[in-house]
């Protein structure tokens, strides 16, 4: 008896029912909702953007709606001088800067006490760190505020910097958890060779433990200088002096501050000479607003893919 | 016979520096700056607002106080009809907006998680509440009245006039009210997404060539494998969306805190901690309930 041949389907039609059309269905499904929700959540923002180009003609213009007819850059210059964009800027950068690098050291450190030792009271301290983690700041504030009253330290960015280097400070808590939940998760057996070889508990950290963090430690610089940088509540009650103040709150007070400078224009102040004494409309506002946000979407921009990359290592998805 | 020996070497040494107590040290040696920090900067202060809201001050040099019992407490709950007010406007904007944020960060990290061309465009676009969502000067904007401004201009492209006229008055305010809910929620889910993609990656690509390879289809693939994979990250975005919410300052409860306490020409520092103190018990319990209810439904996925 022959058995008969099978007969197969041509390479074609196989290929023909495996190969997947250049845009399926769902990527056009995809792209149509990513679309449109992008237009609704950008429309703002593209509006700023547009708007803070526009001069004080284009503004009252009711035509000019999204291509300004004299674009200028007029209103950077105006904003950037009510705002003393130099010293803001620096005072801003400091705070942030210090306050991140305390979260990210001290953070990591006694993360990795909580989670590679046993002591005492563990239990209980590990509870106060979710504890703070929940708690707003506003049920302490005021017992914080008379703390630093006496340590002669309001109007100083001593409040916003210190605590951050005891694991503390703008949502440190959160910090130390993220670091224990990657510590908890790396495998022992790397320190457990350094502590052989004679490597004392510091030197393993410094050397083996934070090194490794590297992700973690990305996902933690980012949210720690964006919040701190657009952190308004506590620098608001420390810093009453105009000139150190941080940026949200000249943002807070950009309106007041370029009507102040259109008056002193127009009682012919010599400082401002020569300028346009309608310097006050929503164009040099938004300018104004378009500045402040700036350098936290280049910083962004440079650790966005780190970023991700760090949120997926952190041990968050292991949770 | 050995150790006998090494014991008898130095026997103090031995018992006082054993293992266990090694290990406490360095535990120690660890969180001591936290425990410092906690002393200054958590625990006293702590101590000292709830001793502030049991009492009155009675000096505003040292802040010396005097026992008042529940006075403020009462006060808040009977006496201040703003405070109630507040109370509830607060819950009810979380209740309306917690959940949609967690529905729509979830589908957008879905879509997000997909391979198509133009993902990392689209990325950067919905990463961008990380940066500025918590941001001042995007609340500043959207109170500028330029985001209503904005959503006109919005409403009239996703529905042209013409359209809205057909549709009728009433359905057009719905699909308007909607889109507003969007604008204002996309920009609180950027840390959500973020959360929710990692989780979406994590979820091991083995399951889905198995769920494939029986003929399921994308739809039942996410009911039966994506959701059930990330229960985890729903658990942790719901309590960090509830948390976000409650100490965000732009929260009317916490605005009202703060008047009271810093902006009223008489400061009511002991009213506003009592406040602040009940708003907290509130929010523990919240998260408490999140946790007990979501718990039996997320996944221990143990991997070897």
């Amino acid at each position: 008896m022959q058995i008969p041949k099978l007969k197969l389907p041509s390479k074609e039609a196989v290929m023909r029912v495996y190969k997947k059309s250049p845009v399926s269905l769902g990527d056009l499904f995809v792209y149509v909702m990513l679309i449109l929700l992008a237009f609704v959540f950008l429309y703002p923002f593209a509006h700023m953007i547009v708007t803070s180009f526009k001069s004080y003609s284009d503004i009252i213009n009711a035509t000019v709606k999204w291509i300004p007819k004299s674009p200028t850059l007029q209103n950077f210059k105006i904003a950037a001088m009510a705002m003393r964009l130099d010293q803001t800027v620096i005072n801003s950068l400091v705070v942030t800067v210090l306050a991140t690098i305390g979260h990210v050291f001290a953070c990591s450190y006694i993360a990795y006490g909580f989670a590679r030792y046993k002591f005492p009271l563990r239990g209980v301290f590990f509870a106060l760190v979710v504890l703070s983690i929940l708690m707003p700041v506003q049920v302490i504030i005021i017992p914080l505020y008379m703390t630093y009253s006496q340590f002669n330290m309001i109007g100083t960015y001593l409040p916003l910097i210190i605590p951050c280097f005891f694991g503390f400070g703008l949502k440190g808590g959160l910090f130390v958890f993220l670091y224990r939940q990657y510590f908890l998760g790396i495998p022992k057996s790397l320190e457990e060779a350094a502590s052989i070889d004679g490597c004392g508990p510091l030197k393993t950290f410094f050397r083996i433990a934070f090194p490794s963090a590297g992700s973690t430690t990305i996902v933690c610089i980012v949210l720690s200088m964006v919040w701190h940088w657009n952190d308004y509540f506590e620098p608001q009650l420390y810093l009453t002096q105009p000139e150190s103040m941080l940026l949200p709150q000249i943002v807070d007070s950009l309106k007041a501050l370029i009507a102040a400078m259109q008056n002193a224009i127009m009682q012919g102040n010599s400082e401002f000479s020569g300028m346009d004494a309608t310097l006050y409309h929503n164009g040099t506002v938004m300018a104004g607003t378009v500045i402040s946000m700036l350098p936290p979407i280049i910083a962004y921009m440079f650790l966005q893919r780190k970023f991700m990359e760090g949120i997926e290592r952190s041990g968050l998805t292991g949770m | 016979m050995a150790e006998k020996t090494i014991n008898s070497a130095n026997p103090a040494r031995k018992k006082f520096w054993n293992l266990k107590r090694k290990e406490n040290m360095n535990g120690y040696l660890f969180v001591l700056p936290w425990i410092l920090g906690a002393a200054l900067f958590f625990v006293f202060p702590i101590y000292r607002s709830l001793e502030m809201s049991f009492s009155n001050i009675t000096n505003y040099t040292d802040y010396a106080v005097e026992w008042a019992g529940l006075e403020h407490y009462a006060h808040a709950l009977t006496g201040d009809a703003g405070y109630i007010e507040r109370y509830f406007q607060s819950v009810t904007s979380l209740i309306e907006t917690v959940p949609f944020i967690n529905v729509f960060s979830l589908i957008i990290a879905v879509m997000l998680n997909r391979k198509f061309k133009g993902r990392a465009v689209f990325r950067a676009i919905f990463f961008l509440p990380v940066v500025l969502g918590s941001g001042f000067a995007m609340y500043s904007l959207m109170n500028q009245g330029v985001n209503a401004e904005a959503m006109e201009a919005a409403k009239e492209v996703l529905i042209p006039r013409e359209v809205a006229i057909y549709l009728g008055a009433e359905l057009t305010e719905a699909v308007s009210t909607f889109l507003d809910l969007i604008s204002n929620i996309l920009w609180k889910s950027g840390v959500p997404i973020v959360i929710y993609l990692a989780g979406l990656q994590g979820v091991p690509s083995t399951l889905y060539e198995a769920a494939r390879v029986d003929a399921a289809s994308e739809w039942e693939m996410f009911w039966l494998i994506t959701l059930p994979m990330i229960t985890p990250m729903m658990l942790l975005n719901f309590v960090f969306t509830v948390i976000d919410s409650f100490s965000d300052s732009r929260n009317w409860m916490l605005r009202y805190i703060n008047i009271t306490s810093f902006d009223s020409e008489i400061p009511q520092y002991e009213y506003s901690a009592a406040m602040a103190w009940l708003f907290f018990v509130f929010i523990i319990i919240l998260v408490a309930i999140i946790f007990l209810v979501m718990r039996p439904f997320v996944n221990k996925v143990k991997d070897n």
